[in-house]
């Protein structure tokens, strides 16, 4: 039913929707970004975490305002995301299926067979 | 973590961040980056850091261009429909604007072609940047002259002393000669001699025979493709003879192709120079020679070396020679001696008006529009366009309106290029509208949309970006009537123009008629020319007792220059009492016994030359001018020396002109010489020209054999002298046409316009007790304003200019008022039919119709 309906998200946008949820409050782009440097081990661009982030927002996973502006910044806002209700929808979706797909497939197993 | 001090990422790094998200809300990707770049700046110092900022705004630089563009192309889809659905539904303001500006960018089109064609003159010799044709600067008794003409002697003397010259030739022009091949002959007018060097010097490719050697030996000769298969059609030309005027053979040693249309060098034989003419004293002029520098030297420096060559030669008195160069690619449209440089400043200045003119309807018509599309800018601006984005519509718009005009003008001109040729005069075989379209030419008119798209657009797009949306949208928009101050003023400027360039029309026709129909002297009707060519001037005696015989023939007389020029002058002269200081120039000529009576030149005081006095061949006829030169009170019986002759003076004719454009008549004289004449002039009776001429061939052929029988009426050959004048003349009708087309254009739009602006309060108008007629008046009055205003600028520059080229002549019509009262009656004719529709709708529409609430 939902399961079947579920638009599928790209590989970068669940790991951004992830981190935002991680993050709570301090959700904005320099700490996603070492979010996911830390859990990829990838160097991600500030362009490649924008993108993603865009790409959310306007399907309506994510909403943003904006915060005070810090002297750290040079006066400049940061743009705070947060999760919409479909948002942690999707996220439990993913980890339903991540779950369910990877259900009885133990790790030792396969790397054994490498 | 030592606390290092606060350090900024580079300036310029974050300029072009902010501006690749500019969007993303006041600025928080730059923060971003800044926390970033500070945290690397603290564990990896400054240089790094800064390293870091750039690498990471490289980084972003892809994905913005795809964002961005992805963008842009929906907008500029939106833009370009918007555009297309304003053209159409603006069916005859889009038609005005395209008509208008296709008009003036086909006549820049074709005018750019012509000029870049004239620029192309010459430039395609391999050698052509370092050749040089040796002018002179020629000074005597106190008077300069720039002479393109040199002497014989100088070219070898000139290889003698200066090493830096490569080759160097002298060319001259053979009048017109007679070719023969055995039985084939013909008349050849493209002869000329050259030194051997020639064919080295500019690139004539050869097909037979070798550049170098072709004109060593002093009977050869170098003829064209096209006279290889004149004369020899299925034969082999090389080493075979020409016989050149009955006289001299010559041996082909070398066949070359045609000469291109845009070259100076017209011709389709060449011999060598005779060495016979070599010595003459430096006053004479000869040939003009060419020269082939060393591309190392530079003409500037040349000149300084050659400047006084001749002037530490000259043994004549009172004679002043500087030699100058002047490089072979500037010579056709030369800056010394160049008509031809003036028409075609003439020609820009008049076709880019012309564009200004089309483009001033395109600014009157956007800006009264402008209303029109307030609600949609007011939108635009809304949801979010920023001014610029307004002003790249509309600039974008008129860019589209022009390319489009562009496209048309090139349709246009394709289908006005027959005309056009015409219309300049210049029938040259290489000179066709697919020659024109070279990159070069399709470059600058690409550029010149562009610069009119922008001329055009960029003042409605201004104002128009200006608008501010709520006014706008709470309807407080004073309906366009922005710019309308300008657009008065636009309308004055157009007309203005138009009405100057009718007042220019109706001034130069006005002054040709004068100057065709004027007394010159003598009678020119009926009078037919035939020319005597080397070889035919012995048989003239019999040629004329022949025809004398018939009754047609009135008169038979012969002269020894070519009518209607007198091209022979002296200043080699003197009489009894002469001043030895006074430099008088004068025309000297002999003719026969019969030359004045069939002219119907009048003597004032003495007699004609007759076969009854035998002294009559060292005597002289003298015009009124030259008799009061000499400021006696009778000039019979008084010597002259003339040329070497000297004799009396047994008759004063009354002046005529002899000189059709001269600005004042000048002295002359005649001699007696039947056995100098060169051009016989045959007065007919005015019944039957055609079968008179059949006569005259007939006697012609049986008199003249082995000559061509070529003939012109010498009325004719008087009108051809205004051929500069005439082109100018039909140039600027065709000019003042477009132009009052293209202003009556735009009064049609801003009529319609206005009409449309105002149907309400005409409306009230009528229902208050106005009649038809006081609309028509009211409306028309406006339109009259500025036509008047029009007419009053334009009158004094008219005035000015018109008068300046009138004193280029000595018989000048005077510049009336009537000139100027129908140039002004025109202009509001046309203006009033222009706008007489639109106003008469207006006035007459059923005022129900608009006062009706919708």
């Amino acid at each position: 039913m939902g399961k079947a309906k579920m638009k599928f998200l790209s590989r970068p946008e669940e790991l951004v929707l992830l981190a935002v949820w991680r993050l709570k409050e301090n959700a904005y782009c320099v700490p996603i970004k070492k979010q996911l440097v830390q859990s990829t081990g990838h160097d991600w661009s500030f362009g490649a975490v924008y993108d993603p982030l865009d790409r959310l927002e306007k399907k309506g996973l994510l909403e943003s305002y904006l915060s005070d502006p810090t002297a750290k910044r040079g006066g400049k806002r940061k743009r705070i995301y947060k999760l919409t209700p479909s948002g942690i929808m999707a996220l439990i979706e993913i980890k339903t299926i991540t779950d369910e797909a990877w259900d009885g497939v133990p790790l030792k197993v396969l790397k054994e067979e490498l | 973590m030592t606390k290092k001090k606060f350090k900024n990422p580079p300036r310029f790094a974050e300029w072009i961040l902010s501006c690749i998200y500019p969007d993303r809300g006041d600025f928080t990707s730059v923060g971003d980056f800044r926390e970033e770049f500070f945290e690397v700046y603290q564990s990896s110092g400054p240089f790094k850091a800064d390293l870091w900022y750039w690498m990471q705004i490289a980084k972003s630089i892809p994905s913005f261009i795809r964002n961005k563009g992805h963008w842009n192309i929906i907008l500029f889809y939106n833009y370009l429909k918007t555009a297309f659905r304003n053209i159409k539904r603006h069916k005859g303001y889009s038609f005005i604007n395209i008509t208008g500006l296709a008009l003036g960018l086909a006549s820049c089109f074709l005018v750019t072609g012509l000029i870049i064609y004239e620029l192309s003159y010459d430039n395609f010799h391999e050698n052509s940047a370092n050749i040089y044709r040796v002018n002179q600067d020629y000074t005597r008794r106190g008077r300069q002259f720039y002479e393109s003409w040199t002497n014989h002697k100088l070219m070898q003397m000139l290889i003698n002393d200066y090493p830096e010259i490569i080759h160097a030739t002298r060319i001259n022009r053979a009048d017109s000669s007679l070719v023969s091949n055995g039985e084939k002959s013909f008349y050849e007018r493209n002869l000329i001699t050259v030194d051997n060097a020639f064919f080295q010097m500019f690139t004539f490719p050869f097909i037979k025979g070798d550049k170098r050697t072709a004109l060593t030996e002093p009977n050869s000769i170098v003829i064209t493709e096209e006279i290889a298969s004149k004369y020899f059609p299925d034969e082999e030309p090389m080493g075979k003879l020409l016989k050149i005027d009955n006289e001299y053979d010559y041996l082909i040693t070398g066949v070359v192709k045609n000469t291109p249309p845009n070259s100076r060098f017209q011709f389709n034989m060449a011999v060598p120079q005779k060495k016979a003419m070599y010595d003459l004293p430096w006053s004479a002029m000869s040939t003009i020679t060419y020269i082939q520098l060393n591309p190392e030297v530079t003409a500037d420096e040349f000149n300084r070396k050659i400047g006084d060559f001749i002037q530490k030669q000259i043994v004549e008195e009172d004679l002043q020679i500087q030699l100058f160069l002047e490089p072979l690619e500037e010579l056709h449209l030369s800056r010394y001696a160049g008509s031809l440089r003036h028409t075609l400043y003439m020609y820009s200045l008049c076709a880019f008006a012309i564009l200004l003119v089309a483009c001033v309807n395109f600014i009157n018509l956007s800006t009264a529009c402008s209303a029109g599309r307030a609600k949609e800018i007011g939108i635009r601006k809304v949801v979010g366009a920023f001014r610029n984005n307004v002003v790249f519509q509309f600039l974008g718009e008129s860019m589209l309106l022009s390319f489009i005009s562009l496209f048309a003008a090139l349709v246009l001109a394709g289908l006005l290029f027959p005309v056009f040729n015409n219309l300049i005069n210049m029938n040259a075989a290489g000179f066709t509208f697919l020659s024109l379209m070279t990159p070069g030419v399709v470059l600058v008119m690409i550029g010149v949309a562009i610069f009119t798209g922008f001329a055009a657009g960029c003042y409605p797009a201004i104002v128009l970006s200006g608008f501010s949306p709520v006014k706008i949208i709470k309807g407080h928009l004073d309906r366009g009537s922005k710019g309308f101050a300008l657009r008065k003023i636009l309308v004055v400027v157009q007309f203005g123009f138009s009405i100057f360039l009718i007042i220019g029309t109706v001034v130069i026709f006005n002054q040709l008629s004068f100057m065709k129909n004027k007394e010159i002297g003598y009678n020119k009707e009926q009078i037919v020319t035939i020319r005597l060519r080397k070889g035919s001037e012995k048989f003239y005696p019999r040629f004329k007792n022949q025809l004398l015989m018939d009754s047609r023939i009135i008169k038979v007389g012969g002269i020894s220059t070519q009518l209607p020029y007198f091209w022979e002058c002296t200043d080699n002269n003197d009489w009894e009492g002469k001043d030895p200081d006074q430099h008088v120039v004068v025309g000297n000529c002999h003719i026969d016994y019969d030359f004045l009576e069939t002219l119907g030149i009048e003597l004032v005081e003495g007699r004609n030359f007759s076969r009854d006095f035998s002294t009559d061949a060292n005597y002289f006829i003298v015009n009124e001018t030259l008799a009061n030169i000499m400021g006696i009170s009778s000039a019979i019986g008084k010597r002259l020396t003339l040329v070497g002759q000297t004799g009396n003076i047994i008759g004063v004719m009354k002046d005529f002109i002899f000189w059709p454009l001269d600005s004042q008549i000048k002295p002359l004289a005649f001699m007696l010489g039947p056995d100098k004449v060169r051009f016989v002039s045959i007065r007919i009776k005015k019944e039957n020209i055609a079968s008179t001429l059949g006569f005259i061939e007939k006697t012609w052929k049986h008199t003249v054999p082995m000559f061509p029988f070529i003939y012109s009426f010498l009325d004719e050959d008087f009108n051809e002298s205004f051929q500069a004048e005439e082109s100018l003349g039909r140039l600027l009708t065709t000019f003042a046409f477009i132009s009052i087309f293209i202003s009556c254009l735009g009064l049609l739009g801003l009529a319609s316009y206005t009409a449309q602006q105002r149907t309400k309060e005409i409306g009230i108008r009528k229902v208050l007790g106005a009649s038809a007629s006081g609309i028509i008046m009211m409306l028309s009055q406006e339109f009259t304003r500025w036509v008047v205003i029009a007419n009053v600028i334009a009158f004094p520059v008219a005035y000015f200019v018109m008068s300046r080229w009138l004193q280029n002549f000595a018989y000048r019509t005077t510049l009336s008022l009537w000139v100027f009262i129908l140039s002004a009656l025109l202009a509001l004719v046309l203006a009033m039919l222009t706008v007489s529709f639109q106003v008469f709708k207006a006035a007459t529409d059923n005022p129900v119709d608009f006062l009706r609430y919708e």
